[in-house]
């Protein structure tokens, strides 16, 4: 007969690929975060610039589109390793196991106060300064998906 | 500072004396090896279901593997 705790058993090789996976899962989600943060950050440079005479808007272009073009292979990278994990029903349990629903959890939360505290900054800044809507929204997107994105992976590391 | 979690294990001793790593401890429960290191380094408190699972891997009673701070470990 088996034992209760059998059902949950992972092979050495296993292991081996569920710890290969999370790295993998980590370096796509650093990826990820860094193309995104500077391609944003270049994107609302861009958008500021634009508005003043002799901008640096075109130059900024190409690195824009350059470091959008790598966002969006360190999201494919990532979905794909998330469809290499979701194939092994072992690997996948494993990888998302409590603790890391946990972090997740934690993370969202870091995600909504960073949000939040960004709004504020944004309506006060307001009051001084005429800031567009489009930028905040923007920047609010961005500022909630990076915070989330660092918030796990800093929790995550052991 | 006091500890946040006041809950103690002896999983690092009962591996040695299975002569286990934290991969293979993991292995048998079905998590992560990171998710083994940061409940063994009391970081993260497991669940019961999850306490259960590690002292059944130990063959041990759960009481043995985790006590309260303020209780002495049963022996």
């Amino acid at each position: 007969m088996r034992r209760p705790d059998q059902r949950y058993d992972l092979t050495s090789r296993k292991q081996e690929i569920t710890d290969h996976l999370d790295r993998s899962r980590r370096a796509a989600l650093k990826g990820f975060v860094v193309t995104y943060v500077l391609w944003q950050g270049i994107v609302l440079a861009d958008k500021f610039w634009r508005e003043r005479p002799g901008a640096a808007a075109d130059t900024l272009f190409w690195p824009a589109l350059l470091l959008g073009v790598i966002w969006l292979v360190f999201g494919v990278r990532y979905a794909l390793v998330a469809r290499q994990i979701a194939s092994d029903v072992v690997v996948a349990r494993a990888l998302d196991d409590e603790r890391v629903r946990h972090v997740r959890g934690a993370a969202y939360a870091v995600g909504f106060w960073s949000l939040g505290a960004y709004l504020i900054g944004a309506r006060l800044l307001a009051f001084i300064v005429d800031v567009p809507g489009s930028l905040v929204a923007q920047g609010g997107i961005a500022v909630a998906l990076t915070s989330a994105v660092i918030g796990f992976l800093v929790l995550d590391r052991a | 500072m006091p500890d946040a979690y006041p809950l103690r294990n002896r999983i690092k001793v009962l591996r040695a004396e299975h002569d286990w790593t934290q991969a293979e401890l993991a292995s048998r429960v079905g998590v992560t090896r990171k998710t083994i290191n940061t409940v063994e380094r009391a970081i993260y408190v497991p669940s019961t279901i999850l306490a259960l699972r590690i002292a059944n891997a130990f063959d041990v009673r759960v009481e043995r593997v985790f006590w309260l701070d303020e209780e002495p470990p049963l022996g």
